[in-house]
Formats: C-alpha cells, structure tokens, sequence
C-alpha cells in the first residue's frame, strides 16, 4: 500500500523482491545501497543467517524525486526463498506495491523458479491480490554461468500470464542489469499510483 | 497539571505515610515513591493479590463495591483503595494519623481517576 | 485494505502531538507510529543516535513474528510486547489493525505508566487512523503529476 502524506510530502511505495533461496535477490540489494549515494540512503537491515541465507528479510530504503513537488521513498524488502520460510515470506509481501521476480538462470533451478512463481501468486491472493494489481517485473539472474538457461525458455517458463511483463537479463554480483531492474519496476509502480489518483478524479 | 507519577510521589510526603505506590490490577507498578527496605516489585504483587481478593470479597459478602483496605501490623498501617485504573497503596508509620492518611488517600485517588480517565 | 492511503496535514499534526502528550504524561523517551509493514508515520522525542526507519522495520517484523507465534498457539494476537533492557526497555503495542506504536524508555519511568498511556493513546490514534484507513482513494489535494 503506497502512503501519500500531504505534511511531509512524501510518498513511499514497498518494492519486494522475491524468488527462490540464492537467486540473488540479497545481491541486487547489496549493490543498489554500495552504488546509491551517501545522502539518499540509509543503512541496509540485513536479518541473516550464518550461511548468508536471508533468514527474515532484508530492507533497504531509497529517496527519489520522481513525482513533482514530493519526495518519493521506496522500500525495498526481500523474501527468504527458502521453502520452509513461507510465514515470513508472506509478511513481507503484505502492502506491496510492486515485486522483482529475481529468477535463477541454472538449467537445475527451473523447477524452484517456477515454485517460487507459483507460491507468490498463493501468498498474493491471501490478501486477496493477483498479478493483475501488483506491478511487477522478471529478472533473470546468473546470466554468467555457463549452465544457463536460454532466455527464451525462461520467458516461457515465467512470463505466461495474459500482460507480459518486462523481463531483463542480470548478472547481480557484478551490477549488471540490477538498475534497469529496478527503474522499470519502480516506474511501473508510481505510473500505476499516479493514474489510480487520477481516474479516480476524474469519475 | 500534575502527572501521574506527582501525584503518587506526593502521597508519600503526607505526615506520617512512609511510601507510596499505584499497581495496575495485573500487578505492575505505575508510579512509586518507598523506602528502599520494601521493594516496588514485591509490594505492588502483595497489593494486586489483596486487592484482587478484597474486591471479590466485598462484593460476595454483601458489603458492595470495595472502597478501601487497612491492613494493620506491628511497624504500620497499610491503606489500599480501588482507583480506576488499579489500586493505590500508603504504607504508614504506626503512629500515624489515620484519618488524615485516609482522606489524602481517597483525595489523591480522586485525582488519579481524573488523569487516568482515558486509560481506564 | 485500500490500495493508498493518504496523511492530511492536520492528520499528521494530530498524530505527532498525541504521541507528544504521551511521551510527557509517561515520561517515555521516544515514541513511533508505524503500519504494520514498517512504514513509519511519525516519531516523537529524542531520537539522537537512532535509526527510525530502521527501528520500525525491526520493530514490525518482531510484531508479525509473536503474531505467528500467536496463531501457533490458538491466539489470535499478542497486543503488546515489552522488550527490558539493562537501562532502556522498549514497549510494543498494537494500535487497532493496522498500526504498531513503539515506546522507547529508560528506567526512570516503569512499564506500568508506559502501559497505561500507551493504551490511551492507542486509542486516540485508532480514530485518526480509522478516518485515514476508509478515506477514499482519491487525492485530498489535487493531482500529483509525474515528472519528467
């Protein structure tokens, strides 16, 4: 649920990034907040395991002067992709405004990318949600490794609801495509904020 | 206007009141003002437990609604009344007035009711 | 749940002076207003050497963590949740549906009185939000346009 306040003037919109355990959603984080300057951010909260494995979520919090006349603040959380973590990960999609789908471009992690696909449309609709409401984007990720699916599979695998959906190719760890990512989702999401105000004036 | 904890911690500078204190009904202090010999903790416990049970009492026997304790022991007096929001306790010294205690006692938890108004 | 929610300015300043009061009436350190997604609304008091945004992200998920544990347990929620420290304690509390207040204090003051007016404040701050929760999703002040 974005939050338009009229005191501060600000709006602030919750990106999550979701997709299945090490796909890299923990890295596309990590590399917006080294490459965001200084005076735009804030600390990373980072709730991880030994293992590196994201055992909550992780939050980064982002200023933009996107909409005229407000500042804009969006939240970037992700999920654990771990299975058995699902509890949470529901949480954390709780008023979402637009999701990364951060898919893993092993040929061997198809079948945890479309689970993970699969059960974000189930945590979607507990609160009632489809894609058709949320604004959101695929990012395949790992496109570095020499085992990699084609892009074309991939598409096919995740990209099958009836509005396609923009789709970009990643190597997280090095930055590539990471900002493309999350420009395209965070468009989406203020271009949808910014015609639901004014449909709803204009009715 | 005062707040709460002023209130409470006035209690106990009454001639003769050697502390004060105010517990929820669950037994957590709220404000406080004793001697160090008597921990808050414990007092305010003993205060909720007696409290608890002297309303109940009250009522069962036919005597209505509770308005105040007096417990008496060898070193003072303890003065307990029903304020809203929980109970608000006096301990005294054993010489002390006790019909001065009782109406700043009932005066302080008047005041309190007032305060607390929101809460209750 | 609305899809957008809109803060008037009056609404804020309503928000921020209640938990004012309350910091003064509880002798409490500081004071947050969240969502139950971390989304900070307003804090109040001192705040030097604190993180607010981040102590609301945290502060949310430790809230939807006891509810869980709640569920698990046959409760339909926790409504309050006190963390103690060795000087600084931390006092969580539900505020209707949608909102988690926060309560920074040190042990000046005790978790009694902390409770108290949180529960008053609570209250206070659940019908300014009530009216902010079923406003109508249309911008209370003209257009917002996007810039270029």
């Amino acid at each position: 649920m974005s939050t338009v306040n009229f005191a501060s003037r600000e709006i602030t919109c919750k990106i999550v990034y979701y997709g299945p355990g090490l796909s890299g959603k923990t890295t596309n984080l990590l590399f917006i907040h080294k490459k965001i300057p200084a005076k735009h951010r804030s600390d990373m909260v980072s709730l991880a395991t030994d293992g590196d494995r994201t055992l909550f979520f992780d939050f980064l919090p982002l200023v933009t002067r996107a909409v005229k006349g407000f500042t804009t603040k969006f939240q970037l959380y992700t999920v654990p992709g771990q299975v058995f973590y699902n509890a949470t990960r529901k949480l954390v999609l709780q008023g979402v405004d637009g999701i990364v789908f951060v898919a893993d471009s092993a040929w061997n992690r198809m079948n945890d990318n479309h689970e993970s696909f699969i059960n974000m449309k189930e945590n979607l609709a507990d609160y009632g949600l489809t894609l058709e409401d949320v604004p959101y984007v695929l990012q395949f990720n790992k496109r570095d490794l020499p085992n990699k699916a084609p892009v074309e599979y991939m598409s096919n695998l995740l990209n099958r609801e009836k509005q396609k959906v923009p789709q970009f190719e990643s190597i997280a760890i090095k930055g590539t495509g990471v900002f493309e990512t999350l420009n395209s989702v965070s468009r989406m999401v203020l271009v949808k904020l910014i015609n639901e105000l004014s449909a709803k004036k204009g009715s | 206007m005062a707040s709460v904890k002023e209130v409470v911690e006035r209690l106990a500078q009454v001639k003769g009141v050697v502390g004060s204190i105010l517990v929820a009904r669950d037994g957590l202090v709220v404000a406080s003002n004793l001697s160090v010999q008597v921990q808050d903790e414990v007092v305010a416990a003993m205060v909720s437990a007696i409290g608890g049970t002297a309303v109940k009492a009250s009522e069962m026997m036919g005597q209505g609604k509770l308005r105040n304790i007096v417990l008496e022991g060898e070193n003072g007096k303890v003065f307990l009344t029903d304020s809203g929001i929980g109970y608000l306790g006096v301990l005294t010294a054993p010489d002390a007035n006790i019909g001065l205690v009782r109406l700043e006692l009932m005066e302080t938890s008047e005041t309190l009711k007032k305060l607390t108004a929101g809460a209750a | 749940m609305p899809r957008h929610r809109f803060i008037t300015a009056e609404e804020q300043k309503q928000i921020d002076n209640l938990l004012r009061e309350l910091l003064k009436n509880s002798d409490a350190k500081t004071a947050l207003l969240l969502d139950q997604g971390g989304f900070l609304m307003s804090v109040q008091g001192f705040t030097e050497h604190l993180d607010p945004q981040t102590i609301a992200v945290l502060a949310a998920g430790a809230f939807a963590t006891t509810r869980e544990l709640a569920k698990l347990i046959g409760e339909e929620e926790f409504t309050v949740m006190f963390h103690q420290g060795r000087r600084d304690n931390i006092h969580l509390s539900a505020v209707g549906k949608d909102a988690l207040m926060v309560i920074i204090f040190e042990n000046t003051t005790t978790i009694g009185m902390v409770r108290l007016f949180a529960r008053e404040t609570g209250k206070k701050l659940q019908s300014i939000l009530t009216v902010i929760n079923q406003r109508k999703e249309e911008a209370p002040m003209g257009n917002i346009p996007m810039q270029e």
